[in-house]
This record gives C-alpha cells, sequence and structure tokens, in this order.
C-alpha cells in the first residue's frame, strides 16, 4: 500500500481527522481532500519541520518533543513525529482528552506508515540544470569554399589518395538551402 | 505562580478567567516552570528555570500564528500543547499576553487551558 492511501485511510477511518500531510527528507505524501485541497503540501510539510525544529531547542531541558497541538479556532493541528518522518494532521476541533484518545487511534497506522515509507523508494535526484552557456550552431562551411586540405601522411607522400569526381550539379541544385533549427536562412 | 508574585501592570491585563487560570496553575505541584510573555517575547514574570524556554517559545508561538495567516483561521493561534517522554510544554494566548506552563507528565492535561 502507498504512503498516500495510507494517509487515506487514516483520515477515513479516525473520527475527526479531516487531512493530512507526511514528510521526510526525500518526499512529501499527503491526503487532502475537499476544500483542504486548496493547501499546499509543501507548505505544511515546512511548518512541521520547523515547528519541531523549534522545539528541539528545549531537548536537554524537557526531552525530545513526540507530537505538538496547534489550536485555532476552526481546527486544531498535530504535528507527530514518526522515526524520521512529519505527520501534520488537520483535527476539528476537539477536546485534549478526545485529542489523547485519537493519538491511539493514529498510532494504529504509524507501523503500517512506516511499512509504505519503507516500500516506496525515495524520490529520484532532480535532473542536472541546463547548461548556462547558449548553445551556439556551429558555422556551416560555405559551398563555394573547398574544405582545407587534409595534411597528407609521410608514408602518402608518393600517392596522393585517389577522390572520387565530384558530381556535377544541375543549375537548379546549385544553391545549397540551409537550415538552423528548423528554419532555412 | 501567585497572581501577587506578577506586577500589577500585567495583572491589570488579565481578565478574572485568566487570574483565575494562572491561581490554579500556582497550586498545582505538577508544574515546574511557568511565564507570561508578551507578543514581542518580552518575560513579564513568572518562575523559570530555564534561560530558553521563553525564547524558544515565543518562536513558537509565532510559528502557530504565522500558520493561523496560511490557513485562513482569523482568530490566529490559541493554544500549543507540545509533549515529550516526561513533560507537557503548553503555551496558551491570554487577552493582552500569552504564558507558558511546562509540567511534569504524569499530571498532563490537567487545567492547562480552557480560558477563551
Amino acid at each position: 500500500m502507498s504512503v498516500d492511501a495510507v494517509l487515506k485511510k487514516l483520515c477515513v477511518n479516525t473520527q475527526g481527522v479531516c487531512c493530512a500531510v507526511l514528510t521526510t527528507e526525500t518526499r512529501i505524501a499527503s491526503h487532502l481532500p475537499g476544500i483542504y485541497s486548496a493547501l499546499r503540501p509543501e507548505d505544511v510539510a515546512e511548518f512541521g519541520v520547523a515547528a519541531f525544529a523549534t522545539m528541539d531547542e528545549l531537548e536537554d531541558y524537557v526531552g525530545t518533543a513526540t507530537s505538538t497541538v496547534f489550536d485555532f479556532q476552526n481546527h486544531s493541528v498535530m504535528v507527530r513525529r514518526i522515526e524520521d518522518a512529519i505527520l501534520v494532521l488537520f483535527l476539528e476541533p476537539m477536546r485534549r482528552a478526545q485529542v489523547r484518545k485519537l493519538r491511539i487511534g493514529v498510532n494504529l497506522f504509524v507501523k503500517p506508515l512506516l511499512a509504505a515509507l519503507a516500500e516506496t523508494p525515495a524520490l529520484p535526484a532532480p535532473p542536472p540544470a541546463e547548461r548556462a552557456e547558449p548553445v551556439v550552431a556551429e558555422p556551416l562551411p560555405e559551398p563555394d569554399q573547398p574544405h582545407p586540405a587534409k595534411p597528407l601522411m609521410l608514408t602518402d607522400m608518393s600517392e596522393p589518395p585517389a577522390t572520387p569526381p565530384k558530381p556535377q550539379l544541375s543549375p537548379t541544385k546549385s544553391k545549397k538551402r540551409r537550415f538552423y533549427r528548423g528554419v532555412e536562412y | 505562580m501567585n497572581v501577587t508574585h506578577i506586577e500589577s501592570e500585567v495583572v491589570a491585563l488579565l481578565t478574572e478567567a485568566e487570574r483565575e487560570e494562572i491561581s490554579a496553575i500556582a497550586v498545582d505541584d505538577q508544574v515546574v516552570s511557568h511565564a507570561l510573555f508578551s507578543a514581542d517575547g518580552e518575560e513579564l514574570g513568572g518562575e523559570v528555570d530555564h534561560e530558553d524556554l521563553v525564547p524558544v517559545v515565543s518562536n513558537l508561538a509565532d510559528l502557530g500564528e504565522r500558520f493561523a495567516e496560511l490557513i485562513g483561521e482569523e482568530d490566529g493561534c490559541h493554544a500549543i500543547t507540545s509533549e515529550t517522554a516526561t513533560a507537557e510544554v503548553a503555551v496558551v494566548s491570554f487577552t493582552a499576553m500569552k504564558a507558558v506552563v511546562v509540567r511534569r507528565r504524569k499530571a498532563a492535561g490537567k487545567g492547562l487551558r480552557h480560558v477563551r
């Protein structure tokens, strides 16, 4: 099962969970149904990472934070650490005791999430950046100007290489059509 | 936290319900640290045993406010609760300031907030 599918299952089967975003160092997965599709998963993931980065500054004082809940008027947002991943859940407004119960419900999905993360390969590295220098077309040889003579090897001095006779071009074909990237010039 | 330990100018900015909540925190023996601080992160009173506590939770509160703006929550962030294996850190928005309470985990969740 994919990470997205597990997140969807979590949202559908856990009462009070509206949407979910999971982020690791290499990927972001999300389930943002309905009105939550307006959210950018990157913004939500960035918020989750920043929340733990801030709390980690108090690590020597209170220990490592496992979850943080932000209460707003219409939602609560739970940010939870699952090994190396950070899970952000949008919750319906609820009392603290309900949040505790919900945390137990979310625990049921920790194992499937970790299994899905292990199955899913990390995103491939982004393609290398385009060349900075503009591509310059090689100058075409002038039709009337013969190619510069190729220097002969010393062993060939006695006998010049036989060159096939140059075919006579018809008058209509005398002017060579030249194209640069498909455009005649 | 005993309300009398907070300067009168600060107490004057608290509502009756907020004073009651602070009084409840004062008699809670699970509370290990607490402080009132302004929106700018300035400590206004309390007993804090870690110098980074107020600056860090102030940053966390700012993060909550910014996220509220991003997701269209007009009233901002009311409260933040962060749990560790041994403690619970709660940041509560009062009318004119914010409060942070650090409580041992055993009694976590008892009367930390609910002043609205």
